[in-house]
This record gives structure tokens, sequence and C-alpha cells, in this order.
């Protein structure tokens, strides 16, 4: 299990993450969220043992990390972190040698995963060449050679099309199953959503929201009804506890302050005629991060 | 943590040594400096103006052409390849017309009561500086002659103004000697010769550290290494890397040398030509019987492992400093323009030799060759030369070793921020922050 308890890091005066703490099992996969500049990148550094934090600690299983238990585990980085003179074959053999392997399982496991990746072909082809996509397949195949107990993906899906997020998608689960504690940042919350049991938001090095996505979500007051039919924007807007609508193409969006408020647009709905749609919806990741972020920046 | 030591030592040092551009920079390198050996053989092969017979022809109007055939006959000493043939002539106009269209000369001698002779020099087209001076020279020559004759000097005397000063040197010191004078001369030359590799190879090193960690600053990569081995053991990989690379580079630059003088020798003493008795004039067994009788051979014992100690050192510490340099910058232009400091002191040696030879015994330059990074050129040709002793050498290996010590402790506090530091902003600051910390 990785355990952050009560991390702060500072660079000279700015303080880039402020008391920060959250834990991943094995087998899960943790969401760190934040727009740019938040401190998730300098977290992963921390993990990575990269750069000491000014005071917490942070542990795997229970001991700090240190070089003699990073070959146990994977980083991929947000920028490319290849060295693309050499073909893809040396840069595994070079970074899976960091890791402790000896040639013969590096050259092994790259095979099953270049297939897996759909880029066998490109073995013995110097990194600049591949393409932006291609590239980051074998920088995610560089994190993995290892068979980590925990990875580290910042910004995994950058500049994958989306065939190519599904076959992300598809290895991290793998992962998952296979036991690998997996922890990551994007700034796409339908992939967080679709992925992470557990997740933290940070704004401005701080931890605004923490926890399990459900419970998140649960307890997260507001709620969205979507409604088609002859409704009137305004009228909606009058009723007690509705906070904004929005009109899309086809129906309405009615966000209310909580779930008992939803019986008066509801008392308004049943006066309207051609109604096809009355849902109660819970409120998407993206909604809850850009309400939580407006509200830490004060907007 | 040691395996992965001896694993990127060993990565970074196939990857210098396996590059083809590095097998194909040696090529051209060893050709060049076969060639440069023999350049003399090289240009004697395939000819020209230098190696054409020098056809004289004199006119004599004043009895004295013996005395000035004599003399010009040794124009050839001047010339680099050349047969001179001197041809006494009669007729003025005739020889003129059988001047044209050829490189021969014509000489017309006159009578001059003021002068002894005046001459006339006649050609087709230009002559070249180093022929005419050779002429004139040995014309001189003759004059000299003919005047000294025309005095009534005896012929014994004449003999004795000509022959040359025998200068007998003595020392006061018994332990000195010609041969040890003569050798440390040759030496001191000798010396000038072994810094050029040298700083070759301080510019070899400095680079390619440069380049290394710029590189994989740059792509990030940086960050998966450090992820996986310390920066320490990342630091000393590269500097153990590039010395074991430029050691590697200089035996290779010691065996094209010696190639060369191979070739030189089987070149020189398979042939009788003109070109290779003008070329034998650097005779290795000559230079070799001058060291070996001035007793200077027997000081190599210590001397020899003296220059070695400053050369690693000395090598240490510019890989070091350019390890921590290249730290701190973020890509290789950057790098580029902190290094130059390095290879302007690296040079500062390299003239001090020069002007060593200018101001023998100045203290001013004996002080400097204690100085790191400087001493490595200078210390071993003053040390050659007999211009400063073993303890001035082992004072400048002490400092060396100092600064070596200085730059992998504080240095290596630098090297750790600098690697993962990917902006400008408070640079120094920063490094002197990372400095202060325990």
């Amino acid at each position: 299990m990785l355990k952050v308890e009560n991390v702060t890091k500072y660079y000279g005066d700015f303080k880039a993450v402020d008391n920060l703490s959250f834990d991943v099992d094995s087998g899960e996969i943790f969401g760190l969220l934040g727009v740019n500049g938040a401190g998730k990148t300098t977290t992963f550094r921390m993990i990575m043992n990269l750069i000491e934090p000014n005071s917490g600690k942070i542990t795997f299983n229970n001991k700090k990390i240190d070089y003699n238990l990073t070959d146990k585990i994977g980083f991929l980085t947000e920028e490319r972190s290849l060295l693309t003179k050499l073909t893809v074959k040396e840069q595994m053999l070079f970074y899976g040698a960091l890791k402790s392997l000896d040639e013969d399982t590096i050259l092994r496991r790259l095979d099953k995963l270049l297939k897996r990746f759909e880029i066998s072909e490109y073995k013995d082809r110097k990194i600049n060449t591949l393409s932006k996509g291609n590239q980051q397949k074998v920088q995610f195949i560089s994190a993995i050679i290892n068979e980590p107990k925990l990875l580290i993906l910042d910004e995994p899906f950058s500049g994958l099309d989306p065939i190519n997020i599904e076959l992300f998608k598809s290895v991290i689960l793998e992962l998952k199953q296979k036991g690998t504690s997996i922890i990551f940042s994007s700034h796409r919350m339908d992939h967080v959503e679709l992925f992470c049991e557990k997740l933290v938001i940070l704004v401005k090095g701080k931890s605004v929201l923490e926890g399990y996505l459900k419970d998140i979500k649960k307890d997260y007051k507001i709620k969205k009804i979507i409604i088609e039919g002859d409704v009137v924007k305004k009228d909606l807007e009058k009723i007690e506890g509705v906070i904004s609508v929005l009109k899309t193409a086809c129906s309405y969006e009615v966000n209310i302050r909580d779930e008992s408020y939803s019986k008066n647009v509801f008392e308004y709905v049943k006066t309207r005629n051609n109604v096809t749609k009355y849902v109660m919806e819970e409120p998407s990741l993206e909604e809850i991060f850009v309400a939580k972020v407006g509200e830490a920046y004060g907007k | 943590m040691e395996n992965k030591f001896k694993f990127l030592t060993k990565y970074s040092l196939l990857k210098k040594l396996k590059n083809k551009w590095f097998l194909i920079g040696n090529a051209i390198v060893a050709i060049i400096i076969v060639g440069l050996i023999n350049i003399d053989s090289i240009i004697g092969f395939f000819g020209g103006d230098f190696n054409d017979d020098v056809k004289i022809n004199v006119i004599d109007n004043t009895g004295y052409y013996d005395v000035i055939e004599n003399n010009l006959k040794n124009v050839d000493k001047y010339l680099t390849d050349s047969k001179v043939i001197v041809t006494k002539k009669q007729d003025v106009k005739k020889q003129k017309q059988k001047l044209k269209d050829t490189n021969d000369i014509l000489l017309i001698i006159n009578k001059d009561e003021t002068n002894v002779f005046s001459v006339e020099f006649v050609s087709d087209s230009y002559v070249d500086m180093v022929k005419y001076q050779a002429i004139y020279t040995c014309l001189n020559s003759a004059k000299s002659t003919i005047a000294m004759q025309n005095s009534n000097i005896d012929p014994n005397e004449l003999s004795k103004i000509s022959k040359p000063v025998d200068i007998k040197r003595t020392f006061i010191n018994e332990e000195k000697t010609k041969d040890e004078e003569d050798a440390k001369n040759v030496l001191s030359v000798a010396s000038m010769i072994i810094v050029l590799p040298c700083f070759m190879l301080i510019i070899f090193l400095t680079q390619m550290i440069g380049a290394e960690v710029n590189e994989e600053k740059s792509t990030r990569g940086m960050e998966i290494i450090i992820g996986n081995v310390s920066p320490k053991t990342h630091f000393f990989s590269k500097i153990l890397s590039s010395n074991l690379f430029v050691l590697i580079q200089g035996a290779m630059l010691l065996i094209y040398g010696a190639v060369g003088l191979i070739i030189r020798k089987l070149t020189v003493s398979s042939s009788n030509g003109v070109i290779s008795q003008a070329t034998s004039n650097v005779n290795i067994g000559e230079i070799l019987d001058t060291l070996s009788n001035s007793g200077i051979i027997n000081k190599l014992g210590y001397v020899i492992p003296l220059i070695i100690i400053l050369l690693v050192l000395s090598f240490l510490a510019y890989s070091l400093l350019a390890g921590i340099l290249a730290s701190m910058t973020t890509n290789m232009e950057n790098y580029q323009q902190l290094q130059t400091p390095l290879m302007v002191i690296s040079l500062i040696g390299y003239y001090l030799i020069l002007a060593s030879t200018m101001f023998p015994g100045a203290v001013f330059i004996k002080a400097i060759s204690c100085i790191p990074l400087i001493s490595i050129s200078l210390a071993p040709s003053l040390l050659l030369s007999g211009e400063i002793g073993a303890g001035i050498v082992i004072i400048a290996i002490l400092l060396l070793a100092l600064l070596d010590f200085i730059l992998i402790k504080y240095g290596l506090k630098v090297y750790k921020v600098g690697i993962l530091n990917y902006s400008e902003t408070n640079l120094w600051k920063k490094m002197f922050k990372a400095i202060k910390e325990k």
C-alpha cells in the first residue's frame, strides 16, 4: 500500500504541496486531480524519491521509498522521457536494466508488450521516427516492463486517439487485476471517472476533496435533473431550490441545491405538456471538479 | 546499486565507442596524424617546382668564376629537395633567349670597383623567395671570399676565418652535462607537442559529459534514470566512463603517432632518394641516445608517475566541473556558453609554455604551474625542461587533489539539484542553496 502522510513541499517560499495525505491499496486505481500547477507532478516526484518533502512521509508497504524499492515502481512522466536517438529495443534494454532486469527478461517482456500494443514492427526503429501516439505507447511500455507493484501515470492518455485510449485502459485494468497499485493524473475527468475508485482534488497544493468516487458523488448535494418537454426556462429558474438551468439542443439541465428540491421541479413539470423525459442524475466528476476548484479560487 | 553503476558506466562508454561517428572521426584523425608525420614524404611524392633541378647559368666577366661556382653549389643546402647545377656560359643574348619558358636562372657577373662584383639576376618569370635568398647568400659568401683573397690573406688564415667557432661547454656544477642540457631542450619541445593532444582530450571530455547530461535532461529521461539510480551513482558513472573514453582515445592517438613514425622510418630507410635524405633530420635513435646519455631517462622513473598522476587528477577535475556545469544548464547551447571559460583556462597553460621559453626562470610562470586546471599543460613541460623540480609538481598535485575533493563534496550537491532543475530562474541562488544544505 502506498501511503502519503501530511506531506508538504516548498520551492523557496512557494508552497507547492500543502499537508497532503492519501493512500492507495494494492489493486486500486487512485486519481490525483487538479488544474495545471496544482502540485500533482511535485507529488509524483516526491513519491518517486526524486525530491524530498519538507515534512511528512511517503511509504510503500510500510517502507520509505528509496532506491531499494524503485525497481518495483513504474513511472510514466507527463512529458516524453524517452532517449529519442535510441531504438525501441535499446531504450527498453536501458530502462529495463535500470530496473535490475536481465536482458532475456527485458526482451521477452518487450516482445509480449509490443504485440499487446500492436507496434511489434517498431522494435528496431529509432524512437524519434515514431508518431506521437506510438512514442506514448513505448513510454508506457517502459513504465510497465518491470511489472510494477506501484504504477505512477502522469497524464497517460496525452497524444492518444480514442482507439488507443481504449487499448491503454484495458492494459491499466489488467494491471489492476494483477494487484498493481495505480496512481494517475489526467485532465480528462471522463477517464478518471471510468477508472478511479478513489481520488483527491488538489488546488494550490492543498486537497479540497478526497475519498471514494461513489461517496463523493453521493455526498455532493447538488443534483441535476434532465427534462425533455414543453417547459419554460424562466419558469424553471423561479422554482425554489433551483440553482441554474441550461438549455441544450433537445433538453433542459436543471441544477438543484439538493435532492429534496426535486419535488418542486416535478410539481411544475407535471403541469406541462409533451414531457418525454424527467430524470434526476448524479453530477459528473467534471462538474464536481469545476465546482470545487471554482470554490477554492473564490469564483 | 553497484551493478547499476557498472551498467551505467559500461553503457555510457560503449555508447561512445560504438558510435559510428567515433569510428569515422578516428579513421579521419588517424589518417591526418599519419599524414602529418609523413607530410614531407607526401609532398615529395606528388612533386612540384620545389624538387626541380635549379639550373644556374653564369656569365662571368670578372675572372672569379671558380669561387662563385663553389659558393653557388651550396644553394641546395637552403632548398628542400632540389639539385643545383651551375654552368658557365658566354653569350648573353643567346642565353637570355634560352631562358624563355624555363625556370632557369642566368647570373651575369660584372666587375665593380666599389663592391668587388655586381650581379644581374635574369629569369623568365618570378623566382620564389627562398631560392632568391639562397642565391643571394651564396653570392655574398663568394664576395667575402674574393675580397679576403684580394687582401692577400694567407690561405690558412682564410680557412680559419671561414671555419665555425669551436665551443667547449663547461659546467661548474659537476652534476650537469651537455647531454642533459640538450635533452632538456629536446624534451621541452617534445612536451609542447604532447600538450596538444591533452588539450584535445580535455575538449572531448567536457563536450561528451555536457552532451550526455543535456540529452538525458532535455528529453526528461533524467527523471526515469534518477528515479532508479541515485544522482551520485549517475554522476560518477558519467565521470568514470568519460575518463575511460578519454584514456582509450589518448592511447589511440599514441598508436596513430607510432604508426606514423613507423611508416616514416620504413619509407626513409627503404629509399635513397633526396626526399628521404631531407626528411631523415628527425632521428629518433639519436634523440633517444641523447636522452639516455643525459641521465634524464633515469629520472623518468619518478617524472612519469608524477605526470600521470597530474594528468589523471586534472582530467578528473575537468570532468567533475563539466558534469556540474552540465547539470545546471537546460540545453547544449547554454552548456557551451558555460564551458567556454574552462576551455580558455586550459589554453592559458599552453600559452605560458611558449612564454616560458622567452622568460626562463620566471617566478610568475612557476607559480602559475601549481594552479589546478592550468598545471596539466604547464607543469609537465616545465618539469621536463628543468624549469621546475618535482617539489613544485607535487604541490600542483596536492592542490589538484584538494580541488577534486571540493568538487566532489560540493559539486555533487549542485548536481543533485541541477539535473532535475529545468528552470533558469534564480539558477545560481538555487545552486548556492544546494551547496549550503547538509
